[in-house]
């Protein structure tokens, strides 16, 4: 396992009710603030429903990553190797959909090619006790060296195919509620504040949805239930916080983190089917672009709980789509958002009596005014890894008040404990 | 068991081995007759050698050792004969190559430690497992693997392939080093394909950009990839240290951010220039900042081994020094160890974390230079990417040793080299990154597998021992 | 003395082993171990440290399997193959290591594995909230496990046991980390335990409190079982004799070489943790050439912070730490250590050995930087490595050889190493963070020995130890430490390891009204 320092010991949670109203009300302190930006600079991508649906399908893949770390970490495996499942799943997905002409095939080969990867790393890391991040990398190679194998053999001579590349794929269904549009896209075009960024949002979260994306969106609270409020939930979220006292009281841990795993790689797996038959529809090589590796930061930022973990997906996904749509000028845009940010935030450092905080944050709000003052746009390369700088600066903020899971990552076996 | 100065002993061994070779050699093909040469001279190694440490006592190193000795000798002894035949007639080559395979055995089996030959022995099981489950792959796909097998020893044993297969092995080297400082202090430097990419960029604008006398020229670019690699991966060795952030997580965003800087960097209107149809990059270095080629022509090959080649050696070397003889390395592996053992043994372990991390960070900043001052001369979009993952692989291939990884890069470079000439046959080439991905798994499970099984075997040894004196502890 | 003692009238034994044998790779660690616990007894396994006490749990919790020899639960022979097996047959073991998960609740603890019973909800909380209420245990399901301290969470160890329905209950060593005041009190919820009819099996090494509990005694000395007695015609010393076959060594001083040269002085420190909270507060501490000073206190009141402190891997807030007058506050760790100060630390795994590297290099370890280690910025190998030989002779560390890996040796001799180690750079003062923890009484008397042997050679030490009469045995002058502060000074010569636990949970020390009488642990051991 990776090197840990320990920084500062984590403050005690308060109570769980509290923590929700909070995070709801900065939410939504946040989407009047973005309201104001968009106001204030007049971009409507920055809210627009065609926005938000790109968000989702942006966010769906980094969110089913951040699942399957969420399940392996809480069983205590760390699985740097969601990268390598995700490429299975998104081989094995266009394969299969491409032989049978059904999406759905595709969909449980995927998931099944995820399982695999997942099979893998359960096999190395909780039977042989390898380090959870050596086995990962060791998975992240062998997939993408693999799956170019198979591509060569399987899709280079299949018409619109190539030696990196599958042939065009089948869609799944969309669904979607029927009159939104029609009833809120007059109001969403009026750029009233508030009321129009709200039906943006609304139209964007219930038209034309895939079913995939529905799913995925349905497995985060499905996975909340699983693991915290069933019996099956608590014996797999023990064996990552102590599993010699799982152990003791015959919980068979390395069953829970075998399934931990498998699940883990499914949820990649799927993640991958999504890149490769929603989000686009061939399987291409270097299709998962990192996914995994953000996947594991949104679960870091959402402190290793599902809505968290939505929320970081969210995040991910909605730079992603600003990007896309609106190019350097909504990304421009949202300079003066984390300028506002870091105000609020200098001001909030400022009343707790931490003056050399609030002074850096005003120092920072104050370059980015400036930068976006004096700048029309940012430059494209850069703004295509802004997503990987939040991670960074985000990580770099609130690490140490994060609450991973105690075990996660340390190498057990059975028998270990006294 | 004869006891004798080790000069003499060696000495003794060495002429076996040629003789034994030498006569072989008469009536059978040349490499059979090495390997049986050797053979001799490893048993009479064996037999002569009464070893200076206490490990000897144990079973386990009475048998495992003179194996190992044994099988590395003869195969190191196989590689010099091939190289040596290259330039020289083979009545000479092979001898040659024997006397060089039983000196070397003498000296393993002296030297080898219980556990360094298990970790060998894991490389070699993996090495077996992963080679039978390519033939299998390639059985599967209908494809003959004795015949494919065959095809890339060939192709890969040509003198030119040899030279292609030293250089990139060389720049495979600098990267697995770099990845290894970091293995060494459980810190995984993931970041090395940033670093290294970041820090050839600037290193070659650098270089494009001044027109320095030679010698300083070099020296500067070199320095200026140093600098920048280190600052590089320094970034997340300080966010590690003073905000406690996983160095995986922030490794791999900090090359998704490198891969924008370079883009952005890398374009007409900042650093760059046409370069070709398709192509920009960064002005050509002139050639006063070149580092001139290692001619090959004694081995019968037209191109020319890097001349950095005997950097990536220096830094083996260095690496190796700094581990096992400085203070320095003794506070490195201890907190690989037991970050809390060192930080009680009075190892400022912030410190240690963020400078070994700006260490990685400068070795892979020269991954890039063989590359760039033997060969292209400029920074452009064709640049290698993705060898710092490789220096992963290849790390853990070479488990962290200097030598280790030395040979595990040669392997990975022959692989890679010698596939290309399967694509002739219609077999897709791909079939060697399956060969590398799955010794790269199976050797991470056997090794563990090994490794467990020697310290249960070490404890037991010293239950034995101790078993005299005290019947029973728990 | 029988060896075994058959079960007393009708009712089957509630367990009986036969002819146990555990074998591990190169030792045995239990020899035919045969025990009869008689059903609604407390009945107590003594032996010291490595005899095989917690090899013997474990074959009885299902967490390995004996190679020879029975175990019957209530007169049936029964296979354990898994500590669910054990639970299965109504055995329940409170671990000497507590075996709960720190960000899970009481409740989440509890309920764990036993789900079946009563759910994860409502009804599994009554349930707690109920069997809280009937032995007196005073548990709430809601908190956070961390929150709890040392005997709230020994507590919810046994509510976990009884929540699944165990009749036959084992505790190992659970007073080790206990005050006495909060063993009296873990004493009367065995004695409530019995009372419902429930059996009790007690693993310890203090034999008084053995004498106190226990219905019946059982022996074990070197893996098999060597008695079986009643407590009520037994007296600790032939306890001991039976244990170790001879007399247990005893922790003691011969007269004092206190000089009044103050070599650590430690002025008004004030340490906090990272959220602001204060771990020490005005903590003042003298120790002269050749005095040991005890700290007594119960575990996490600020003893690792004080050590920390004074080995620079903590910062002080305000206070000094000053060496031999030299204001050695804020300095690093490494030249705290080449000023003199020899450390021994508490977790010998954590913080002294490094378990998978060969003895020479461990005896490298915290003298990277002095002769015969190194020279100048390299490791001299050679040098160490002939160093190293001499502390296996001199310290009687049992190896076989130097290469040996540290993780391969037993705790005593592990921590002789250490203790070997840090005597051998001439230190001016010596931290001692229980030095004779989890180590056999071989290794214990030798310890004590060369502690006794130093501070005669005008060493100065401060001890930290868990063990009140090896505190009060080995110090010089005694401190007790509650919450960050030094509430009390006691004088090692009168005072009782009763007064010492009342003043560490607060109630203070009742000093007045002590007859002075003569120091009783004058007998060199």
């Amino acid at each position: 396992m990776s090197q840990t320092l320990e920084v500062a010991t984590p403050q005690v949670a308060p109570p769980r009710a509290r923590n929700r109203w909070r995070i709801l009300s900065i939410v939504f302190a946040a989407f009047v603030a973005l309201s104001a930006v968009r106001m204030f600079t007049g971009q409507p991508v920055l809210t627009g429903s065609g926005t938000i649906q790109a968000t989702l399908a942006f966010a769906v893949p980094i969110g089913l990553a951040g699942l399957g770390g969420l399940w392996a970490e809480r069983a205590g495996v760390v699985n740097i190797g969601l990268e390598g499942m995700m490429v299975f799943g998104t081989w094995f997905g266009a394969f299969a959909a491409y032989t049978t002409g059904n999406p759905w095939a595709g969909l449980v080969a995927g998931v099944l090619g995820g399982v695999f990867g997942g099979l893998i790393h359960a096999v190395a890391t909780v039977t042989f006790g390898v380090d959870h991040i050596v086995s990962g990398v060791a998975i992240n190679i062998l997939a993408v060296g693999a799956m170019r194998y198979l591509s060569i053999l399987y899709f280079q001579d299949a018409p619109g195919g190539g030696a990196s590349q599958s042939p065009p794929l089948p869609g799944f269904p969309r669904v979607g509620l029927p009159f939104v549009d029609s009833l809120l896209g007059p109001v969403e075009e009026r750029q009233w504040f508030l009321v129009s960024d709200l039906a943006g949002l609304v139209i964007g979260l219930t038209t034309d949805m895939s079913v995939v994306t529905l799913l995925a969106i349905l497995l985060v609270p499905a996975s909340y239930w699983l693991l915290w409020r069933t019996p099956f939930g608590l014996r797999l979220r023990s064996c990552g916080e102590n599993p010699d006292a799982a152990e003791s009281l015959g919980v068979r841990v390395n069953g829970y983190k075998y399934v931990a795993v498998l699940v883990s790689g499914g949820l990649a797996g799927l993640g991958g089917v999504f890149l490769a038959m929603v989000a686009s529809s061939i399987y291409q090589e270097g299709q998962t672009g990192g996914r995994g590796y953000i996947g594991l930061a949104a679960m870091i930022f959402g402190n290793w709980r599902p809505g968290g973990l939505a929320m970081g997906a969210g995040l991910f996904g909605y730079t992603d789509a600003l990007q896309v749509r609106g190019s350097g000028g909504a990304v421009h845009a949202l300079l003066v958002l984390i300028a506002l940010a870091l105000v609020a935030v200098a001001v909030w450092q400022w009343l707790r009596g931490r003056r050399i905080v609030a002074g850096v944050s005003l120092g920072f709000a104050v370059v980015l005014g400036a930068w976006y003052l004096l700048t029309d746009t940012l430059p494209r390369e850069l703004v295509t890894y802004s997503p990987h700088i939040a991670t960074l600066l985000v990580m770099a903020l609130a690490t140490q008040r994060l609450r991973p899971p105690a075990a996660a990552g340390r190498p057990w076996r059975r028998g270990g404990g006294s | 068991m004869i006891t004798s100065t080790p000069a003499v002993a060696a000495a003794v061994t060495g002429v076996v081995g040629v003789a034994v070779t030498a006569l072989l050699d008469l009536g059978l093909i040349a490499p059979v007759a090495l390997a049986i040469g050797v053979a001799v001279a490893a048993a009479c190694a064996a037999l002569l050698g009464p070893r200076g440490s206490g490990e000897a006592a144990s079973p386990l190193h009475r048998r495992l050792v003179p194996l190992v000795a044994g099988a590395l000798a003869i195969l190191l002894g196989l590689l010099t004969a091939v190289i040596a035949d290259l330039w020289l007639i083979e009545p000479v080559a092979y001898p040659l190559g024997a006397l060089v395979g039983s000196l070397l055995g003498f000296w393993l089996h002296r030297r080898l430690g219980t556990l360094l030959s298990l970790a060998i022995s894991a490389v070699a099981i993996a090495g077996v497992l992963a080679f039978a489950l390519t033939a299998l792959v390639l059985l599967v796909t209908g494809v003959d693997p004795v015949y494919t097998f065959g095809r890339m020893l060939s192709y890969g044993s040509q003198p030119d392939s040899i030279v292609t297969i030293i250089n990139t092995a060389t720049t495979y080297y600098l990267s697995a080093v770099a990845v290894a400082i970091g293995f060494k202090m459980k810190l995984f430097n993931i970041g090395v394909d940033g670093q290294y990419r970041l820090a050839a960029l600037l290193a070659a604008a650098v270089g494009g950009a001044w027109v320095l006398p030679p010698g300083l020229h070099q020296f500067v670019i070199i320095l200026v990839a140093v600098a920048v690699g280190g600052f590089w991966a320094g970034i997340a060795g300080y966010l590690k240290v003073t905000r406690g952030v996983s160095e995986v997580i922030s490794t791999i965003m900090l090359n998704s951010i490198a891969t924008g800087i370079t883009a952005y960097l890398l374009s007409t209107d900042r650093l760059a220039i046409e370069i070709g149809t398709n192509n920009v990059g960064t002005p050509p270095i002139p050639e006063s900042g070149w580092i001139p080629g290692i001619p090959a022509g004694f081995m019968g090959a037209d191109r020319e081994i890097f001349g950095l080649s005997l950097l990536a050696v220096a830094v083996g070397v260095g690496y190796w020094l700094l581990l096992n003889r400085t203070r320095f390395g003794f506070d490195l592996r201890a907190t690989g160890q037991s970050a809390t053992a060192a930080q009680a043994s009075g190892v400022d372990v912030k410190k240690m974390v963020l400078i070994s991390m700006v260490i990685s960070g400068m070795v892979a900043g020269l991954v890039g230079m063989p590359q760039l001052l033997g060969d292209s001369h400029y920074y452009a979009l064709d640049f290698p990417t993705g060898l710092g993952f490789t220096g992963i692989a290849i790390a853990l291939l070479g488990r962290n040793h200097p030598v280790g990884i030395a040979l595990a890069a040669l392997f990975w470079g022959f692989l890679n080299h010698s596939a290309q000439i399967l694509d002739i046959d219609g077999i897709p080439k791909e079939i060697a990154v399956v060969t590398q991905a799955t010794i790269v798994l199976t050797v991470v499970v056997v090794y563990e597998i090994v490794h467990r099984w020697g310290r249960r075997y070490e404890q037991q040894q010293v239950g034995k021992e101790l078993g005299r004196v005290k019947v029973a502890t728990s | 003395m029988s060896s075994t003692q058959s079960g007393g009238g009708a009712a089957p034994p509630a367990v009986e082993l036969r002819g146990i044998t555990k074998r591990f790779p190169g030792v045995v660690a239990n020899h035919d171990i045969n025990i009869t616990v008689r059903p609604g007894s407390v009945h107590a396994i003594v032996g010291e440290n490595g005899a095989g006490k917690s090899t013997l749990m474990k074959t009885l919790y299902g967490m390995h399997q004996p190679d020879e020899g029975t175990v019957s639960v209530d007169g049936q022979v029964v296979r354990l193959h898994s500590p669910s097996d054990a639970i299965a047959h109504g055995i329940g073991m409170v671990h000497q290591h507590f075996m709960l998960a720190d960000n899970l609740t009481v409740l989440e603890n509890v309920v764990l594995g036993a789900e079946r019973l009563h759910g994860i909800g409502a009804r599994a909380r009554a349930r707690v909230r109920e069997l809280s209420a009937q032995y007196g245990l005073r548990v709430d399901p809601d908190r956070l496990m961390e929150e709890l301290g040392v005997g709230d969470r020994q507590r919810v160890e046994i509510l976990k046991v009884l929540y699944r329905g165990a009749r036959i209950v084992i505790l190992d060593e659970p007073t080790a980390v206990l005050v006495p005041q909060e063993v009296d009190e873990l004493f009367d919820n065995l004695r409530e335990l019995k009372r419902e009819g429930l059996t009790v099996i007690f693993i310890s090494h203090k034999l008084d409190e053995v004498l106190s509990v226990a219905d019946t005694i059982t022996v074990i000395r070197r893996g098999t079982t060597v008695a079986t007695v009643d407590p009520s015609g037994t007296t600790a010393r032939d306890l001991a004799s039976l244990m170790v076959g001879g007399e247990l060594p005893v922790p003691g001083l011969r007269e004092s070489t206190v000089t009044d040269e103050v070599v650590l002085d430690l002025r008004d420190l004030r340490v906090e943790a990272a959220d602001g909270r204060p771990v020490l507060q005005d903590v003042s501490l003298r120790i002269r050439r050749g005095e040991i000073v005890g700290i007594a206190g119960v575990e996490g009141n600020g003893q690792s912070e004080l050590i920390e402190t004074i080995m620079g891997m903590r910062p002080a807030v305000s206070g000094r730490v000053e060496l031999g007058g030299t204001d050695i506050t804020g300095w690093t760790t490494r030249a705290i250590r080449e000023a003199g100060i020899g450390y021994v630390p508490e977790d010998r795994h954590r913080h002294g050995v490094l378990l998978e590297s060969p003895l020479w290099e461990n005896r490298v370890l915290g003298h990277q930087t002095q002769p015969p280690n190194s020279k100048g910025l390299l490791i001299d190998r050679a040098g160490a490595r002939a160093d190293t030989e001499r502390i296996v002779a001199e310290y009687d560390v049992r190896t076989p050889g130097i290469d040996v890996l540290a993780g391969a040796l037993s705790g005593g001799n592990q921590q002789k190493l250490i203790v070997g180690r840090e005597m051998s750079h001439d230190p001016k003062v010596l931290v001692a963070a229980h030095p004779t923890r989890g180590v056999d009484v071989g290794a214990q008397a030798a310890i004590w020995g060369h502690l006794r042997a130093a501070r005669a050679k005008g060493l100065a030490v401060l001890l930290i130890s868990a063990d009140l009469d090896e505190l009060i045995g080995m110090s010089d002058t005694l401190h007790v430490i509650l919450r960050g502060r030094l509430v009390a000074e006691a004088d090692p010569a009168t005072v009782t390891p009763e007064q010492l636990g009342s003043a560490m949970t607060g109630a203070g020390l009742s000093s007045d009204d002590e007859e002075p009488g003569p120091r009783e642990d004058e007998a060199e051991a």
